[in-house]
Order: structure tokens, then C-alpha cells, then sequence
């Protein structure tokens, strides 16, 4: 034992310095991280709902095994002026965390946000430019959104892939149909 | 300020930057050089956590040096990278959030970085501090200015912009694989080509 | 989560998203290791055992001791993974080495230094902390972990069959042994670009 002591007290006593500055660290930074995730969805909340939000109220949704993330937004008077459903999925790379914004019936898909996403640079990653949030701008959230290559139209309800990045567009899709499949039905629990 | 073995401070700060450059010569920490050098940014902030990491490391083992056990000392270099490199990566994500996203993993993965290491194995553990602090630095700086040429190449030919600033003629045709995994391959490859052929040249007799 | 769905997990982290020639993890070995065929396969072989035990038990830590010690104490324990998960990986790659010592003397003597340059190896820990990142389940995690392994084993001997080959060819001074491995690794990797369409 005393052997052991010997040749290891070091690693033990610097194992114990280094944990305890680890958590000064995480007790330094920790609130900035989460206020900046935070702050990053909120903003995309904004930005997918046309009306002017004075608030954002979070709440979230039991989907199957997993709790999805929901931001009521409300206008200056408190009243609903649209929802802001948060998901992430699989891209072509890695995951891809977007905010689908709702009109406040649940009818219409009235933006739609990329947060989140480390698609190829120059390709995939146009995910997160305005013109392809454009895209996804008033269409039926009823009916699943199909993606196209040429031609797309809104109304069948389709979006123009981005060209060299078929797949990362198809991804988003499938993200934003599966959150508006599982989550949009659940709304009325939040109302 | 010439130390144990010979080389002094200066010397070794030198050394680190081109004669014994960690990528482009001792051909190590290839995989973030490889993974985030598809822009300036990344790449600087990159080559700025890491020479964070590795001075902090070489001071810490330098410090102790009289007290680390050889049983134990590969263990205890890992321990005091891994906490630095956590501290390094919550600092990212606190005050460059969108930069360290980008990063992501490549962070944590600094602890693997064999440059660290081998720094601290070769160097910090037989030199006293302000040796160890200059070899850091050298290293840490050669790091980034290799991981910046491969950065200014890969994002002006892949993405025609410096540092997210459009640079090249609207005509230009951006080369994607650049900032795709074969570019970087070839970019490196070819770089480390040149820089092979420079030394060769330079020392006496052609001997490698 | 189904049969389907694991099988895709696992083309992708073997062929589309391969840890070597799509991730850059594994780089370091991947030029050292390669210029044999039989030393790039036992390579391989030890990564992929290393990495797929160090997956899991990185995610048994994570999961079983500390979320639940965490929630107990009410602090968020995630600053201490990375420690964590380098001591997990250290002591798998000692318990090869002494595995390997026992069971196997002549491969563990070709190894030489290289089996403890395993833990330095970004693969590994590049797999667990994508596992952790990704937030997958212990059943992903296990695939995705054995998948990643079987994709750096088959790049590693790959390269050592087309390095082999190049040592009858005529390659310039300069570019020799790294210059052209990566000349090389980046036709291989524009290669399994190609497996990308498998995922639709």
C-alpha cells in the first residue's frame, strides 16, 4: 500500500487540484454556454415567425420516449402569434438542430431555421442561409414537404433541394416533417 | 540561458517554428491540421487553443519536473492536458460560440494531440521553466502557421474568401473539394512536398 | 430504432463518414502504420477491439455513473468527461498490451511501440465523444464504435496494399513516404465519396 501511495500521490493530489479547477471552470463558463444556446434559439424562434414576438414562452412536449422543445411566441398584447418547434436529426455529416416556425393554428409552416449543422462548407451548409429558410415559407404543415430537385412549387407543397447538396436538403426535410408530424398534433395541450 | 541538453531557450523557440515545425517536419497532430482547416478561423482559433494548451502543459510539467515519477509521467501529461484542454474548450464555447461549434469535437481531441505530449515528454520534463515556456510557444506558434497556410489555400480556392471576406472575382469557380476531406489531403501532401524539397536543398549535400 | 436502421448506422460510420477518410481521425497511424499489409491489418484488428470496448464503457460511465450522480448532487458532471474518457482509453489499450503479451508474444513484439501510440490514437476518443454528442443509445453506441474500427482497419490496409505497391515506383524525392501517402489518401478519400448515395 505504502508503495503504491509512493509512486502514485502525485497523480492523486494533481487528479484532486486539476477536478476542483476543472469545476471553477465549469462554474465560470457554464452559465455563459447555456445563456448562449439559449440565446441561439430564441433568436431563431424570432426570425420563423412573420409577426412582431414580444415573448417567448418555453415549454416542452412528450414525443414517444423524448421531450421536444416548443417556444410559444406572443405578441406585445400576450397574445399567440405563432409557435417555434425545436428538433435536430441526421444530416449528411452529423446532426442538424433547425426551429420550424408554426402560424398560430398550426396550419401553415411559416419559416424555418437551421441552428445547428456541420454540412459540408459551401454546400450542405447553405442550409443555414435565408434563401433556403425562404424555401420552407408558407407552406401546408398538414401534409408532409417533399423536396425536389427542379421546379419545385408550393403549392404540392415542395422546396427546392440546394443543388450539390441534395442530401443535406433532404435531411432538413425530413427533420421538419417529423417534428410536424409528432409535435403539431400535441400543440393543443399548450394552448 | 543554454540548459541541460545544449540548445537554449531561444534556440528552442526557433526550432519549433521551422526546423522542427510539428506538422509540416515532425508530421504530428495531423488530424485537426487535416479537419479544420477549411477556413482561417477555424484554423486560427485552432492553433491559438492548442499553443494555449501546450504552454500551460510544458509550465505544469516543468513546474513539477523534480516531483513525476517515469512510471506514472505519461498518465500525469494526460491528466494536465485533459483538464487544459476542457478549460480551453468551455472558454470557446462561453466567447466564441459559433466558432467552437464549428470546432466541435477537435477541441476535446487536442488531448490526443501527440504534439502536446511529446512536448511535454522531450521537453518540459528535463528544462526549467522559461526554457519550457519558449519551446511552447515555438511550437504552438509553428502549429498555427501551418495550420493557417493550409487554411489561406483550402478556403480561397474552396470557398474564395479570407477569413469569411469574399476575396477572389465573382468569376471564380469555387474548387469545393478544397474544403472537402480529398482537398485537404492533397493540400497537406503537397505542402509537406515542399517543404521537403526546401530542406532538401538546403542541407549540405542533399542528405534529407 | 430497428435492425435497418443499425445496418445503416453501420455503412455509415464504416464506408460514407469514415472515421480516417471522411472524420480525419486516426491520421497519425494511419501514415505510420501503413506500410505493411500485415502490420496495417493487426493494426486495424486492435484498433477496432480497443475502440468498440472503450465506446461502450465510456457510455456505461456516462450513463451510469455520471447522469445519475450528477441529477443525485445536482451539479452537471460533463466537465469531467474528457478526463474520463482518456483514462478509459488509456487503461483498455493497457489491458491489449498485456492481453497481447500473454496470449500473442510475436505479435506483441511486432507491434513494438506502436500499440501504446494507440491511445493517442483521435479515433478512439473521436468515437466516444462523437457516441457522447451524438447521444446515442448503448446499442448505437456499440455500432457505431465496432463500425468505425472496421472503417479505420479497412483504410489502414488499403493504404499499406497501394504503399506497398508504390515502393516499385518511381516517386520524387521530395513527396516520398508522407508527400505521397496523403496524394494518395486523398484519392482514396475522394473514392469513398462515392459510398454517400448509399444513404438514401
Amino acid at each position: 500500500m505504502s508503495k503504491f501511495l509512493s509512486e502514485s500521490w502525485l497523480v492523486l493530489a494533481m487528479g484532486t487540484i486539476f477536478a476542483l479547477l476543472l469545476a471553477g471552470a465549469q462554474a465560470a463558463f457554464g452559465p455563459r454556454i447555456a445563456e448562449n444556446r439559449r440565446a441561439e434559439l430564441e433568436r431563431a424562434a424570432r426570425s420563423v415567425v412573420p409577426a412582431e414576438v414580444g415573448k417567448l414562452e418555453e415549454a416542452t412536449v412528450q414525443v414517444e420516449k423524448e421531450e421536444k422543445t416548443v417556444f410559444k411566441c406572443l405578441g406585445a398584447g400576450g397574445e399567440l402569434v405563432g409557435w417555434a418547434l425545436v428538433d435536430s436529426g441526421f444530416g449528411f455529416q452529423d446532426k442538424i438542430k433547425l426551429v420550424v416556425g408554426l402560424s398560430p393554428d398550426g396550419g401553415k409552416v411559416t419559416g424555418l431555421q437551421v441552428v445547428e449543422n456541420v454540412e459540408t462548407p459551401g454546400l450542405g451548409n447553405r442550409i443555414e442561409e435565408k434563401e433556403f429558410s425562404d424555401r420552407y415559407k408558407g407552406l401546408d404543415a398538414t401534409e408532409g414537404i417533399t423536396v425536389v430537385k427542379q421546379g419545385a412549387s408550393k403549392d404540392r407543397n415542395e422546396i427546392q433541394a440546394i443543388t450539390g447538396a441534395t442530401i443535406s436538403s433532404e435531411a432538413v426535410t425530413r427533420i421538419a416533417n417529423s417534428v410536424l408530424s409528432k409535435v403539431r398534433p400535441k400543440l393543443d395541450e399548450l394552448r | 540561458m543554454a540548459d541541460g541538453n545544449g540548445n537554449s531557450a531561444a534556440a528552442q523557440f526557433k526550432a519549433g517554428l521551422w526546423s522542427d515545425n510539428p506538422v509540416l517536419v515532425q508530421l504530428l497532430g495531423m488530424c485537426p491540421t487535416l479537419a479544420i482547416t477549411n477556413s482561417v478561423e477555424n484554423a486560427l482559433v485552432m492553433g491559438a487553443a492548442a499553443t494555449f494548451v501546450v504552454i500551460c502543459s510544458n509550465l505544469v510539467t516543468s513546474l513539477l519536473r523534480s516531483l513525476i515519477r517515469p512510471h506514472v509521467r505519461i498518465l500525469i501529461f494526460t491528466l494536465t492536458i485533459a483538464t487544459f484542454v476542457t478549460i480551453a474548450d468551455r472558454f470557446l464555447a462561453a466567447n466564441l460560440f459559433e466558432v467552437s461549434k464549428k470546432l466541435g469535437a477537435f477541441v476535446p481531441l487536442i488531448i490526443v494531440n501527440c504534439i502536446i505530449i511529446c512536448r511535454a515528454e522531450v521537453c518540459a520534463i528535463k528544462s526549467g521553466l522559461f526554457k519550457s515556456f519558449c519551446d511552447a510557444c515555438g511550437i504552438g506558434i509553428g502549429f498555427t502557421i501551418a495550420l493557417t497556410i493550409l487554411g489561406v489555400v483550402r478556403e480561397l480556392l474552396g470557398s474564395g474568401s479570407l477569413y469569411g471576406i469574399p476575396v477572389m472575382p465573382e468569376g471564380f469557380d469555387k474548387w469545393v473539394i478544397m474544403v472537402l476531406p480529398p482537398g485537404a489531403f492533397l493540400t497537406l501532401g503537397i505542402l509537406i512536398g515542399v517543404v521537403n524539397y526546401a530542406r532538401l536543398r538546403t542541407s549540405p549535400g542533399g542528405a534529407a | 430504432m430497428t435492425i435497418g436502421s443499425l445496418i445503416m448506422l453501420f455503412i455509415g460510420a464504416a464506408l460514407v463518414n469514415n472515421l480516417v477518410l471522411s472524420m480525419f481521425l486516426g491520421i497519425c497511424p494511419f501514415l505510420g502504420v501503413s506500410r505493411k499489409v500485415n502490420m496495417a491489418f493487426g493494426m486495424g484488428c486492435a484498433v477496432t477491439f480497443v475502440i468498440t470496448l472503450s465506446g461502450v464503457v465510456t457510455w456505461l460511465i456516462v450513463h451510469g455513473v455520471l447522469v445519475p450522480l450528477g441529477g443525485r448532487i445536482g451539479l452537471d458532471l460533463s466537465f469531467l468527461k474528457y478526463v474520463i474518457f482518456i483514462a478509459v482509453i488509456a487503461s483498455m489499450v493497457q489491458l491489449v498490451e498485456m492481453y497481447l503479451r500473454k496470449f500473442f508474444p510475436l505479435l506483441y513484439t511486432a507491434f513494438g511501440v506502436f500499440l501504446p501510440l494507440i491511445t493517442t490514437n483521435c479515433a478512439i476518443l473521436g468515437a466516444c465523444l462523437l457516441i457522447d454528442l451524438r447521444d446515442y443509445n448503448l446499442l448505437e453506441a456499440i455500432t457505431f464504435s465496432f463500425a468505425g474500427g472496421v472503417g479505420f482497419a479497412l483504410a489502414i490496409t488499403i493504404m499499406a496494399g497501394i504503399r506497398e505497391h508504390l515502393t516499385f515506383s518511381d516517386v520524387p524525392r521530395a513527396l516520398q513516404g508522407p508527400g505521397i501517402t496523403l496524394l494518395v489518401a486523398a484519392i482514396l478519400a475522394m473514392s469513398f465519396m462515392g459510398f454517400a448515395g448509399m444513404m438514401r
